[in-house]
């Protein structure tokens, strides 16, 4: 054992003796080698017409989106076009889905529960709670995520992520960051949780913890939908019908725009500070463009990103649900545990910009952010006596616009989220 | 010997079973290797009925993903390593792929290559032959090589590297038949290979490794890749180092 | 004499849209990691290499080699030497 292992020393002393004889240039060597030996093999079996055959297409569809007229505003284009369509297109299947699950099978349950003389409380918990937190969740997300996430991948698959990264790339490296840091900023509007594993091939930890530290600025898929439904409800409602459309897209860019900013703000912060440092080395393969197979990428982005973020908000909005009608109707002394909490965190809610209702549900919207604008619209349906008190506490302009939302509801549940 | 008909594209993939991410059992680990943007994960969902994802961005593979398949009665468990450009380096998906195919000794590697880009991939297909010999170079995306007008002459290819060589693309399935029978074929040691050795190396660098590699012969006689654990022992390769100190390369 | 001219030898920064160069090396000055990562992608002596693409802000430049598009930010391509080709170069 002992033996081996002096052998092994010797052996290893022997490679670092050789190495100062190969000396620095071993590995540029090897490389060089390594390629030198491709190429003849390449020479030996592959013919082509063209010795510097081009690329004429990549090449054209580069010159365009890289260009300095045209880089920027396809860029933003791009996006425009995608949440566009997703604001759109969501619309309809949402009432279609809402009118569904609530003007339909919603009146079904609560008189089967009567005729089966269920008594009143479960069937309170249970279609009250449950039902109508999940009919709402699945009602106001699966639509724009159908639409949102299949474009997305679209562009992925495509090959243009690697474009943006090496257009914003200059930012990156004024604010002291990886250019990388631009393709997990995009995947973030994906996913953040994809995003922060993307940063992995960033080389450099300082800067990879900076691209972990911003990836939040990215407005990612849980996000997403929830911008979109705000902008629809509190900013596309505001304009003339006509142009609701446009300005809630509009809106919605800005939003994302003003991630990217504050992406390289943060990022230049943290550089000139914490994590201080010189900007490392940027290297990327623009990859060659790839039609992407289109029912593929529907197919696999409904199944792989939308049902799962789909599944993961019913998880959570249904006992959300059930904890929004128990506190809603459990009485203590005179008043409901929901009026209790709501009138207890108005105080911290105002101090943020909030009121009691709104920072009620972020909290019950812990575990899942896609869910904070249905708890927000669930709480005071169940007690308009809480949710008036909390009304009068509102301070934002838009939270009042919601009020507006909410009085439009008839009692009972009947509502359609995204008709407004 | 695999007769024509089993060979022929129209007899369908209809011995390949996916099995998706059943790994518990199987007769042989097959390792998917290559340069990022060569579709690697296409033949991996391909062979396994995954759906891993699929974007079109370096570095995207994020872990190595697992899957399985059964192939004319024989089970394989299929690991995508992360796309890497070469196995010289240190960064972390380099490491992830080497150390695979070093310690975790696949029965078969698939190199996948890009057909338009033949040259740059063959860097890293030369490399692995370094580590292994028994390899299955996958050229995919044939449909783009042949709309630049590409033409590849596999045999010429496969004569000169030493092994199976198979054109696919994997997009539509083309070529997926003769690949598995390819990595089926050396698994169960149907196939021999004579790996390409690369030589275009400079007189003293070259007589360094063989020395090294003389001596590590002499100490571990049954390694079967010494000559690349030489040249990364010439480079100082820390975990190399280790894992000869461990008793783990031999 | 203008061949001669442009046979100096000059940095990959240097190379501009339409010139063709020929990778000569890596400079001393790049150690470590980087000489490494730019040896892998194929920055190795002899490769032609062109510029495809210049980002809007200017930096980093898309090169072409080896029909591949690499995009390097400036500073990492002041470390590659070249010399730029004459046309007749490129017929060879």
């Amino acid at each position: 054992m002992t033996e081996d292992r002096n052998k092994l020393d010797k052996l290893l002393k022997l490679a670092e003796d050789l190495r100062k004889d190969v000396g620095d240039n071993y590995h540029d060597n090897l490389t060089e080698s390594f390629y030198a030996d491709a190429s003849k093999i390449v020479k030996n079996s592959v013919k082509s017409d063209d010795q510097h055959r081009t690329f004429r297409v990549d090449r054209a569809i580069d010159n365009i989106v890289t260009s300095k007229i045209w880089g920027f505003p396809i860029m933003l284009l791009l996006l425009g076009v995608v949440l566009w369509l997703t604001i759109i297109g969501a619309n309809y299947p949402s009432q279609l889905l809402s009118s569904l699950f609530l003007e339909t099978i919603y009146p079904l349950l609560k008189s089967g529960a009567e005729s089966l003389s269920i008594p009143s409380w479960i069937s309170g918990l249970l279609i009250d709670g449950v039902y109508l937190s999940t009919a709402w969740v699945v009602a106001v997300m699966l639509p724009p995520m159908a639409i949102f996430f299949p474009l997305f991948t679209l562009m992925e698959d495509f090959g243009y992520l690697p474009r943006i990264a090496f257009n914003l790339d200059n930012i990156f490296r004024k604010a002291g960051a990886h250019g990388k840091q631009a393709l997990t900023m995009s995947m973030g509007f994906g996913c953040n949780a994809a995003g922060v594993v993307a940063t992995r091939i960033i080389d450099s930890p300082r800067e990879r913890l900076i691209a972990i530290i911003t990836n939040n600025f990215s407005l990612c898929n849980g996000r997403w939908p929830t911008q979109i439904l705000i902008a629809t409800i509190f900013i596309g409602a505001v304009v003339p019908t006509g142009l609701s459309q446009l300005v809630s897209t509009g809106s919605v860019i800005a939003i994302a725009v003003l991630g990217i900013g504050f992406t390289f703000l943060v990022s230049w912060f943290l550089s000139k500070t914490m994590l201080k440092g010189e900007a490392s080395f940027f290297i990327l393969e623009l990859p060659p463009y790839r039609p992407p197979r289109i029912w593929q990428t529907i197919y696999t982005s409904l199944i792989d990103r939308t049902l799962i973020v789909l599944g993961r908000a019913i998880v959570f909005a249904a006992p959300a649900g059930a904890i929004i009608w128990l506190i809603s109707n459990i009485n203590i002394e005179d008043q409901s545990i929901a009026l209790w909490l709501i009138e207890g965190l108005s105080p911290f809610g105002i101090i943020l910009g909030l009121n009691g209702v709104i920072l009620l549900a972020y909290i019950l919207a812990i575990p899942a952010n896609e869910i904070v604008i249905p708890t927000i619209l669930c709480l005071p349906r169940l007690r308009s006596a809480a949710w008036e008190l909390a009304m009068v506490q509102v301070y934002f302009s838009m939270v009042r616009k919601m009020r507006w939302l909410i009085f439009c509801m008839p009692e009972g549940g009947h509502y359609s989220p995204v008709s407004i | 010997m695999t007769n024509a008909c089993s060979t022929c594209k129209y007899n369908t993939a209809s011995d390949l079973k996916k099995m998706g991410e059943q790994t518990a059992s199987f007769d042989y680990t097959i390792a998917l290797a290559g340069n990022p943007n060569t579709g690697k994960s296409t033949v991996f969902n391909t062979l396994t009925g995954l759906r891993q994802h699929t974007g079109n961005w370096p570095g995207k593979t994020v872990t190595t993903a697992q899957g399985s398949f059964s192939f004319l009665d024989k089970k394989f468990k299929l690991v995508d390593l992360p796309g890497t450009y070469s196995l010289l380096s240190t960064s972390e998906d380099e490491e992830v792929a080497r150390d695979f195919i070093l310690f975790g000794k696949p029965d078969v590697t698939i190199v996948v290559v890009d057909a338009s880009r033949l040259e740059r991939n063959l860097n890293l297909a030369l490399q692995i032959l370094e580590i292994t010999n028994k390899v299955v170079l996958c050229v995919n995306l044939m449909d783009e090589a042949k709309r630049h007008n590409i033409e590849i002459d596999d045999r010429t290819l496969a004569r000169d590297l030493g092994i199976p060589v198979v054109m696919t693309s994997a997009r539509s399935n083309e070529g997926i038949t003769e690949l598995l029978h390819a990595v089926h074929d050396l698994a169960i040691g149907e196939i021999v290979t004579k790996p390409y050795h690369f030589q275009d190396i400079p007189r003293t660098t070259n007589k360094a490794i063989e020395k090294l590699n003389d001596e590590l012969l002499k100490l571990y006689p049954q390694l079967a890749n010494s000559r690349w654990i030489a040249m990364r022992l010439l480079e100082g390769d820390e975990s190399i180092i280790k894992a000869l100190k461990e008793g783990r390369l031999h | 004499m203008e061949n001669e001219a442009l046979q100096i030898e000059t940095k990959l920064s240097e190379l501009t849209y339409g010139e063709e160069a020929e990778i000569l090396g890596i400079s001393d000055n790049c150690k470590g990691e980087i000489r490494r990562r730019l040896l892998d992608l194929g920055f190795v002596r002899g490769t032609r290499i062109t510029v495809q693409n210049i980002s809007p802000l200017s930096n980093p430049v898309a090169y072409s080699l080896r029909n591949t598009l690499i995009a390097l930010r400036n500073e990492q391509a002041e470390l590659i030497l070249i010399k730029k080709l004459s046309d007749n170069d490129k017929r060879l």
